[in-house]
């Protein structure tokens, strides 16, 4: 670390040039010494940016100090990890030296920009490095990336996809608004686990990526590759949230990137997961946002959003719908004759010759046909190449090409109200009522996420996602009893027609009172499962029916575990003033 | 003459630099792809879109490459990395179709359209439509050349293409 002057006077004889360089290695020591002193007097180490900068913060469990970053290749100092003052030092030191290299060959300079950036400014530092020459692989990599300003980019849950269900959320670099943009080639920053390669024989997948079996990474990719994966392949609807960040703010983040470009994070799928690591960039970008410290327990995407809106950093926002919704909204536009001809059309493109057909206005021929076209091209979605589904697909482009002057104006559908003016995550309910003569009030708490009967704004209709759901009774003869407690409930009911026949599912687990006849308050351990069908027949009107199997636990009964098969048949009715459920269920021992 | 240096300089592979590393067309490039290509290989699986996982080759941290693949040849008008057009050429012919959208517009960035010359792009290029895509199975250097093509027959979009 220091550059010993002892050495340079026993070679002075013979090299005197040296002299020069010895001379100025002892005022080097001076200066570090000063530059060290500044930055303790500072109290640099403590400051919110470089806390941000480096991802610390004092661990829950022991207090003590350290980094979220699980890479020892990121930290200067060998304790860098668990010392932010140690990483100060270690990082003006290398500073001060330029021509430091770190293990892996790069100059510490080219690497660690967004420090020295900041540093810089501190510390009044003053040390030439010529970065546009002796940063190759940077330059690159940043003029590409050419950063302007940041866009939030949430994906939504789609109903019949359990593992989008809590959303997800990445962020968009944008060009400096000078700039043409061109959002799908714009690049995504995206952070999320690197399950490897073998995946698929991973059965402990879902529990790794809830303890924290795979590190995590961020990834850049163009934005036109995540549209496809989100908006067309997973059907999930994407809001875009244009933030007000600067763009220096903008360069900082991107510098920091650089940063950590490469360097392991845990991922942990409840807490330090994807949303929460973006909180800490826009942390990085603008340190008096904190928005990472409000999330000190889960993050939750969809939180998340929200608290990027309420901190005031959003400018627009904008709908990018899925294949699936864009599709339906092109199918309310036609009449159910015209809906019969899209289907026709999809599978027989000869019907582009039919009188029935060309007898039609040009631009209800146009709406026809381009519904026909998306639909067929939803048709592929997660399928080899069909030679005959895309000639299909070429003759109804031609089509469409040849209609295009004819197409009227075309109808905007309005955008659905986005997912940050939904309801919040948590929820308290109340009930009162009576078990054989003994009064009780109810208490539940649900910490996550979203029911069937919940306010729809922002959600699915048909979707319920919750976890932790637990219920507490307290009943006249003031003893208190837990009466239910979900593990997790998940519903998916997904109007199915003959465009998009889906299915429709639930499954749940937990504890729960039983209805009995005798007195004693009976719980029992339950698992639940169901498959059916819903139906949309009238507007806001959701019908659907289930078959289920359940099994239950509970030791006082006769054989300990009972198996359960049953019918569900119920209705969704969606009103502004919130919804109604009517449900009935029938079950048979077996 | 090539074009390409911006492409070449984004590539951190190791494949060497020369003239044609892979053949365009190669199995891990996209110029050989169709339009409406199959989306299979992609490999979103239910439980890895849980942890929104990305496994290997699909982006290396944060640097970019282009797999080895020859960019040159056919970028021989505009700087950037025609290669990922490859990648969202359906929306391509979709937007020529039509005449407007927004993977048009990507596109004409890509090329380098200057903003007022892109109304003329994109009605150009939609004129051309079974020029540029004569069949189902058109390969993405094939539509890539043939916008070329199409391009140097109109005066002011000629100046682009060299």
């Amino acid at each position: 670390m220091f550059r010993l002057p002892l050495p340079c006077f026993s070679l002075f004889v013979l090299l005197l040039p040296l002299v020069f360089l010895c001379a100025a290695s002892a005022s080097d020591l001076q200066l570090q010494e000063s530059t060290l002193n500044t930055a303790r007097k500072l109290n640099l180490s403590n400051q919110d940016q470089w806390l941000y900068l480096n991802h610390y913060r004092n661990k829950p469990t022991t207090g003590k100090q350290e980094s979220y970053i699980d890479d020892p290749e990121f930290f200067i100092s060998p304790e860098g990890k668990y010392s932010s003052d140690k990483e100060l030092s270690a990082t003006i030191n290398v500073f001060l030296n330029p021509e430091s290299k770190n293990p892996k060959g790069e100059y510490y300079r080219c690497r660690y920009q967004a420090r020295y950036q900041w540093l810089k400014q501190k510390l009044n530092l003053d040390i030439p490095f010529d970065i546009e020459t002796r940063c190759a692989l940077f330059n690159q990599w940043y003029s590409a990336i050419n950063p302007g300003s940041v866009t939030l980019i949430y994906p939504t849950s789609y109903i019949n996809s359990p593992s989008s269900m809590f959303g997800h959320t990445l962020l968009r670099i944008d060009p400096p608004s000078s700039q043409q943009q061109a959002d799908l080639i714009s690049w995504a920053i995206n952070f999320g686990a690197d399950v490897g390669a073998n995946s698929e024989q991973d059965l402990f997948y879902a529990y790794k990526g809830l303890a924290g079996g795979y590190p995590g990474q961020f990834v850049i990719m163009p934005y036109h590759k995540k549209v496809k994966e989100y908006s067309k392949i997973e059907n999930r609807d994407i809001w875009e949230y244009r933030l007000n960040l600067s763009q220096k703010e903008t360069e900082f983040m991107v510098l920091h990137l650089w940063e950590i470009n490469n360097s392991n994070f845990d991922y942990y799928y409840l807490d330090e997961n994807c949303s929460f690591r973006l909180m800490e960039l826009l942390d990085v970008a603008r340190p008096s946002l904190h928005v990472s410290r409000a999330f000190p327990i889960i993050a939750i995407p969809n939180d998340t959003v929200r608290i990027v809106v309420e901190s005031k950093l959003v400018k627009s926002k904008k709908y990018r719908p899925s294949s699936v919704n864009a599709i339906k909204k092109k199918l309310e536009q036609l009449e159910n004759n015209e809906k019969r001809l899209t289907l026709q059309l999809t599978k027989d493109t000869s019907l582009l010759e039919d009188d029935n057909f060309k007898v039609l206005p040009a631009d209800r021929q146009h709406l026809i046909i381009e519904a026909a076209y998306q639909h067929l091209r939803y048709q592929q979605l997660g399928k080899d190449r069909d030679r005959n589904s895309a000639q299909r697909s070429w003759k109804l482009l031609s089509a469409l090409n040849k209609s295009g002057n004819d197409r009227g104006t075309p109808i905007t559908p309005k955008p659905p109200v986005s997912p940050d003016l939904g309801h919040r995550s948590s929820a308290f309910s109340f009930s009162l009522g009576q078990v054989h003569e003994n009064n009780f009030i109810g208490l539940k708490f649900r910490p996550a996420y979203h029911g069937l009967t919940d306010s729809q704004k922002g959600f699915l209709h048909g979707a319920e996602i919750n976890f932790f759901d637990i219920g507490v009774r307290f009943f006249d003869d003031e003893k208190v009893k837990i009466d239910q407690f979900d593990l997790f409930k998940i519903i998916s009911l997904s109007p199915r027609n003959q465009f998009f026949p889906e299915w429709s599912w639930k499954v749940s687990a937990g504890l729960e009172h039983v209805a009995a006849n005798t007195s004693a308050f009976e719980r029992e351990i339950f698992i639940d499962a169901g498959g059916g069908a819903a139906v949309e027949l009238i507007d806001n009107h959701l019908s659907y029916g289930l078959f289920t199997a359940r099994a239950e636990y509970n030791s006082d009964y006769s054989e300990n575990i009972d198996i359960l098969m049953g019918v569900e048949i119920g209705h969704l009715w969606y009103q502004r003033v919130g919804v109604f459920q009517l449900e009935l269920r029938s079950q048979y021992m077996s | 003459m090539k074009k390409t240096i911006l492409a070449a300089a984004l590539s951190l592979s190791l494949a060497p630099l020369t003239a044609f590393a892979v053949a365009p067309g190669g199995s891990s490039c996209g110029w050989g792809n169709m339009l409406f290509d199959g989306q299979k290989g992609l490999g979103i699986h239910l439980i890895a879109s849980l942890v929104n996982g990305t496994s290997g080759n699909a982006s290396f941290g944060m640097t970019f490459g282009t797999n080895g693949c020859s960019t040159d040849g056919v970028l021989t008008y505009g700087g950037e990395n025609l290669l990922q057009t490859s990648e969202f050429m359906d929306d391509i012919a979709h937007d020529i179709a039509l005449g407007e959208g927004e993977a048009l517009d990507a596109l004409a960035l890509l090329v380098g359209i200057a903003p007022e010359d892109r109304a003329t792009f994109a009605q150009v290029t939609h004129e051309n439509f079974q020029t540029i895509f004569p069949s189902a199975e058109t390969k993405a250097e094939d539509v890539l050349k043939a916008i070329g093509e199409v391009m140097k027959t109109n005066e002011k979009l000629a100046k682009y293409v060299s």
